[in-house]
């Protein structure tokens, strides 16, 4: 390891979590808080090469707030999670960090890097398991959905009867990095709900993005296949629109959840790929600690998209979350995965599962 | 046919868009914002809910909840939210963590939430009714 290593990998972590640690202390007199969310699975898993038993350290999120004035607030998500091309087999990111200007009620400007608000879940859960209805984010979230926004956003909320809120993203294409964009022409997200009683969120978005050059797998947007050939890769231009429908129902007895995302990446050499992909979680709550569930989640990317590469997977499971407070709870998960279609794959067809997964999410 | 299976899907989701309503009988309520000494209940749930983020004079809402520990933690959170202390600790935390709220102030007795909000233009605090050092002053009324 040089010197350089040693710095990024060793020395940079420690300041940046003796740095958050010391504004937690500071915190009280200027109303900054810190908190922190994490977890362990435990997998258990049988597909082609057979049976294995792992248990799996998961994201650990670190999260900030501060009011800086009446008017302007910070707020900072920092995430150390497994990599294993990193030395010491943990990486760092930011995942947001924004100043936010509340110049009237209810109405303000954020600037800064953001979870892109194009549906429930990329809106509200962020990194924070704990909060998770279910063990994994919807599929669509790896090859689908537009993650983060490094820009300016303007946002309202609980405007009017129906708590009307809305979000308008103007920044950096998905193809850009955390301080480089490629084009003049910035990505665009429009995005309105509505919270018609205590628990009920529907809300639809749009997201409009003319990449100059296509290169999915980059922080702000979302993964190519895997095994395709980093060579084999299409860089061309490509003009990606994205319309997500968002139901979200999270009542004393019943839970809902139903993402929805059609999806449109044109290019010159495969012409308009139309992708799709649906989500639905389902709970019971039997007391407010206990709540058995079911979700289905498929995608269907068309065979002539070439922004991320064909792929059609169904995925159902069936699972129990046991919530010993709001801080803490574990879900166990039963599921199976039909993979259809896969870009990167010879075989047509393939069959996962079952599976069991078991989740300990905790916040402090 | 694949877009028609998926407006199906929207189609068949459930709506129950009934608004709730709830009682503050147990409660009293305290303001530090000039010229305000009176809310509707209606008013007053809301803005316990995140419903407004700066008063008419541009000050910051800040609002004042009982913590886990404190004796009536339970009535507040039953009255304003409905639920258990640890699903209203539960609806903060989701709406701080979402970027859509500030975070509340959450003190243990009533000596430190009149303090508190006694000396913090902007706030907004609960207690449950009929403490003995209530600070008149401070006093929000809940109309119908």
């Amino acid at each position: 390891m040089n010197c350089f290593e040693t710095l990024f990998y060793k020395i940079i972590p420690i300041i940046f979590c003796a740095l958050i640690l010391s504004i937690s202390t500071y915190a009280q007199n200027r109303q900054t808080q810190f908190n922190g969310f994490g977890h362990i699975e435990f997998h258990l898993d049988k597909d082609e090469n057979g049976n294995t038993a792992s248990f799996v350290m998961g994201e650990h999120d670190f999260f900030i707030t501060s009011t800086i004035t009446d008017k302007i607030s910070f707020l900072g998500e920092y995430v150390i999670r497994f990599n294993k091309n990193s030395p010491t087999n943990y990486l760092p990111s930011i995942e947001r960090s924004l100043v936010k200007f509340n110049y009237i009620n209810n109405h303000s400007i954020i600037v800064g890097k953001i979870h892109t608000p194009v549906n429930y879940w990329n809106d509200v859960y962020h990194h924070g398991r704990v909060f998770f209805p279910v063990i994994d984010r919807p599929i669509a979230f790896n090859y689908l959905v537009p993650l983060h926004t490094l820009g300016l956003q303007f946002q309202g909320q609980n405007l009017g009867k129906l708590n009307f809120g809305y979000d308008v993203v103007v920044g950096n294409s998905i193809n850009s990095t955390d301080v480089l964009n490629k084009s003049l022409i910035p990505s665009l997200t429009g995005s309105l709900h509505i919270k018609p009683k205590e628990g009920v969120r529907i809300g639809m978005s749009y997201y409009w993005d003319n990449l100059k050059n296509n290169m999915a797998g980059v922080h702000s947007g979302h993964s190519v296949m895997p095994n395709i050939p980093l060579d084999d890769i299409y860089k061309g231009p490509v003009k990606l629109r994205n319309l997500s429908f968002s139901y979200a129902q999270f009542g004393d007895k019943f839970e809902l959840l139903s993402e929805t995302v059609y999806n449109v990446s044109k290019t010159d050499s495969t012409g308009t790929a139309r992708n799709y992909s649906q989500f639905i979680y389902t709970g019971l709550n039997l007391s407010e600690k206990s709540t058995p569930y079911a979700l289905v989640d498929y995608i269907n990317i068309a065979d002539n998209d070439i922004h991320v590469y064909s792929l059609e997977t169904l995925k159902v499971a069936l699972g129990y979350k046991y919530s010993f407070n709001y801080l803490l709870n574990i879900k166990i998960q039963m599921e199976t995965n039909w993979e259809l279609r896969h870009a990167g794959h010879s075989h047509n067809s393939k069959y996962n599962g079952p599976s069991l997964r078991v989740q300990v999410a905790y916040g402090f | 046919m694949k877009l028609k299976i998926l407006i199906l899907f929207i189609l068949l989701i459930p709506m129950e868009l009934t608004s709730q309503s709830q009682k503050l009988g147990d409660l009293d309520f305290l303001i530090n914002v000039s010229n305000i000494s009176s809310l509707s209940s209606k008013e007053t749930i809301s803005i316990f809910r995140n419903g407004r983020s700066l008063w008419p004079n541009d000050q910051r809402v800040t609002i004042v909840l009982p913590s886990n520990k404190s004796l009536f933690a339970e009535k507040v959170a039953l009255e304003l939210y409905g639920g258990s202390i640890s699903s209203m600790q539960k609806f903060w935390l989701a709406l701080v963590f979402q970027g859509r709220a500030n975070p509340p102030v959450f003190l243990q007795t009533e000596e430190e939430i009149f303090d508190f909000v006694s000396k913090n233009p902007g706030s907004i605090g609960v207690v449950g009714k009929g403490h003995p050092k209530f600070p008149e002053k401070y006093r929000l009324t809940i109309t119908q």
